[in-house]
C-alpha cells in the first residue's frame, strides 16, 4: 500500500520540483540582480498555502470523486492502514520540497528571517497539509477543499503574524521562544486536523 | 473447498456467507433499506435483482462493508464485514473504479500490495489471456476491458465472497458472456459465493441457483431459485373467488371472468374451479417486480 500511495504522488512529487526549480530561480536572480535581494524569502509565505493546496486539499477528495475509494477501501486492509501511507508520503513530499527552499533561502541571503528558523517551515508545511487533508475529508470536493485550504492556512498566517506582534510587544518574548512555541501549536494543530480526516474517513461512511 | 485458510480464519460450512438481518440504511432522512432479510449459503452464485433504485447498490455496500448498517446486522462468514474480516470480501462496484493513470500491470501490483492474499500469477495469466495489454493506461481501455481488469483483481483477492454490482451493465454481448464465463471458471476453480446484482433477470437466470429480489428498499423474497420456483404458482379462477389451500398471494389481476393470482403456494389447492399454473423464473419475477409492495421474505418468529 505504501508503493500505491507514492506511485499515486507522482504528478504531486512533479509539482513540488518544479516548486523548487522556481525557488532556484528566485535565488539565482538575487545572486544575479543584488537589487531584489530578499526576494526569495519573502515569497516563502506562499509556500504554506501551496502545500495545503496541491499536497493536502486532494488527497481524499479525489479518491471520493473518482469513486476509487470503493476499490482502497474494499481490499485487505483497513482504512486506517490504507490512510496512514497517504498523509505520511504527502508530509514527507511537502517536507523535502520545505527543506530544499529553505536551504535555497539560506545559500542565497545566509541569514534566516523569523518564519524560516528553526522547525518552523517544516511544522508550518505540515499544519498546511493537515488542513487540507481534514478539508478533503470533510468536504469530499477537491475544488471545495483546495479552496478551503488556501483561505484556511492564508487566514492562520495572518492570525499568527498579529499573535506574534503582541507576544513581542506585550511580554517580550525572545525570537527563539516565540519560534518554539509557534512551532510547537501548528504542529499539534497539524496533529489534530489529521485526527480529524481520520476520524472522518473510518467514522464517515461516503455515500 | 478453500485451500486458502488461515489458522483461526476457520469457520464451519453451515455458517451463511451473507447474513442481512432486518437492516437499514439511511441517505440522511430517506430510507434506502430498511427491514431486509437475507441470507446466501456457502457456495452459491446469488443474484441480487430488482428495478433501479430498489437498493441493490446499497445491499452491496453493506455487505462489503463499504457502509454501516444503520439499525440491523450484516454479517460474512459470521463477522461484519470490516477489519480482519476484509479479506474474506472481493467487490467491484458499478463503475469499475480503477485509477486511471495507472497502468494495467500498476493496478496489480497495488491490488498485490493491498492484499496478502493477492493471486498476481494468476491475475497476469487471466488478462493475457483476455488479451488485454498490461502496459496500457486504465484510462485507455475500453469499457469491456476496464470491467475485465476489476473483476480479475477481485478473483485473484482470493476472497471467499466475491460482490459484483451490476458487472454486465454497459457490456456488449461478447463481452458480457466472456466476463460471465471468466468468473465462472473462478467460481468453479475456488468453490467460492459470488452475490452479483442486476435489473435484467434473463442474463443471469443461467448461472445463478439463488435468487435476493429487491423492491422500494425491502427484500421481497429470497432463496434457492429452484425451490421459489416450484413454490410459485399462477392460479386461475372464476372471479369473485378464492382457492381453498395455503397460500401467500404475491399478486393479483382481474378480468369480468376471471381472477390470476401469483402465488407462493405451501400446498395443494383443492378447488376445481381453479387451475394452478407453473411459472418460469422470469415470470415470478415480473410478477414480484409488478407489485412492489409485496413482502414474502422469511421473517424471524421473534419479530
Amino acid at each position: 500500500m505504501t508503493w500505491l500511495a507514492i506511485r499515486q504522488h507522482r504528478i504531486r512529487m512533479i509539482s513540488m520540483a518544479l516548486v523548487v526549480v522556481l525557488w532556484a530561480g528566485f535565488v539565482t536572480a538575487e545572486r544575479l540582480y543584488p537589487g531584489i535581494r530578499g526576494i526569495s524569502a519573502s515569497l516563502f509565505a506562499y509556500l504554506p498555502l501551496v502545500m495545503g493546496v496541491f499536497l493536502g486539499a486532494p488527497l481524499l477528495s479525489r479518491e471520493y470523486e473518482r469513486g476509487t475509494h470503493q476499490f482502497a477501501w474494499t481490499q485487505s486492509v483497513t482504512r486506517s492502514r490504507w490512510l496512514a501511507p497517504q498523509v505520511i508520503t504527502a508530509a514527507v513530499l511537502g517536507l523535502a520540497t520545505t527543506g530544499l527552499v529553505t536551504g535555497l533561502i539560506w545559500w542565497s541571503l545566509r541569514t534566516l528571517p523569523h518564519e524560516l528558523t528553526g522547525l518552523l517551515p517544516f511544522t508550518w508545511t505540515l499544519f498546511a497539509v493537515a488542513l487540507g487533508t481534514f478539508w478533503s475529508a470533510v468536504t469530499r470536493r477537491t475544488t471545495v477543499a483546495m479552496g478551503s485550504a488556501f483561505f484556511g492556512v492564508a487566514a492562520c498566517q495572518l492570525i499568527a503574524e498579529g499573535l506574534r506582534n503582541r507576544a513581542t510587544r506585550e511580554f517580550g518574548w525572545a525570537p527563539a521562544t516565540l519560534g518554539a512555541v509557534e512551532a510547537a501549536i501548528t504542529a499539534g494543530l497539524a496533529g489534530a486536523l489529521i485526527a480529524g480526516a481520520w476520524w472522518f474517513v473510518t467514522h464517515r461512511d461516503p455515500g | 473447498m478453500n485451500q486458502d485458510f488461515v489458522a483461526g480464519d476457520v469457520h464451519p460450512s453451515s455458517v451463511p456467507a451473507l447474513e442481512v438481518t432486518n437492516a437499514g440504511l439511511r441517505y440522511g432522512r430517506t430510507w434506502a433499506l430498511r427491514g431486509c432479510f437475507a441470507s446466501v449459503p456457502q457456495g452459491r452464485v446469488a443474484a441480487l435483482v430488482g428495478p433501479n433504485g430498489a437498493g441493490k447498490s446499497s445491499l452491496m455496500r453493506l455487505a462489503v462493508g463499504l457502509r454501516r448498517a444503520d439499525e440491523g446486522d450484516v454479517r460474512v462468514f459470521g463477522r461484519p464485514p470490516r477489519g480482519a474480516n476484509l479479506p474474506r470480501v472481493a467487490f467491484v462496484a458499478q463503475d469499475k473504479p480503477l485509477y486511471p493513470e495507472l497502468t494495467v500491470a500498476e493496478t496489480i501490483r497495488a491490488g498485490a500490495g493491498l492484499n496478502p492474499r493477492f493471486d498476481t500469477p494468476g491475475a497476469r495469466k487471466r488478462l493475457d489471456d483476455l488479451g488485454i495489454p498490461q502496459a496500457k493506461k486504465v484510462r485507455q481501455l475500453s469499457g469491456g476491458q476496464r470491467a475485465q481488469v476489476a473483476i480479475t483483481l477481485a478473483v485473484a483477492k482470493r476472497a471467499d465472497l466475491i460482490v459484483l454490482d451490476e458487472p454486465l451493465a454497459n457490456l456488449d454481448p461478447l463481452a458480457r458472456h466472456e466476463v460471465m464465463e471468466g468468473l465462472m471458471s473462478a467460481v468453479a476453480e475456488r468453490g467460492l459465493t459470488v452475490l452479483l446484482s442486476s435489473h435484467v433477470v434473463a442474463e443471469l437466470a443461467e448461472v445463478c441457483d439463488h435468487l435476493i429480489l429487491v423492491s422500494q428498499g425491502r427484500v421481497q423474497v429470497a432463496g434457492d431459485i429452484e425451490e421459489l420456483v416450484s413454490e410459485h404458482r399462477l392460479l386461475v379462477g372464476p372471479s369473485g373467488t378464492a382457492p381453498a389451500g395455503t397460500y401467500d398471494v404475491v399478486g393479483s389481476s382481474e378480468t369480468e371472468r376471471q381472477t390470476t393470482l401469483l402465488a407462493r403456494v405451501r400446498g395443494p389447492i383443492h378447488d376445481p374451479r381453479w387451475t394452478a399454473r407453473e411459472l418460469s423464473l422470469e415470470d415470478m419475477v415480473l410478477g414480484y417486480l409488478r407489485t412492489p409492495d409485496a413482502v414474502l421474505a422469511p421473517r424471524p418468529v421473534a419479530l
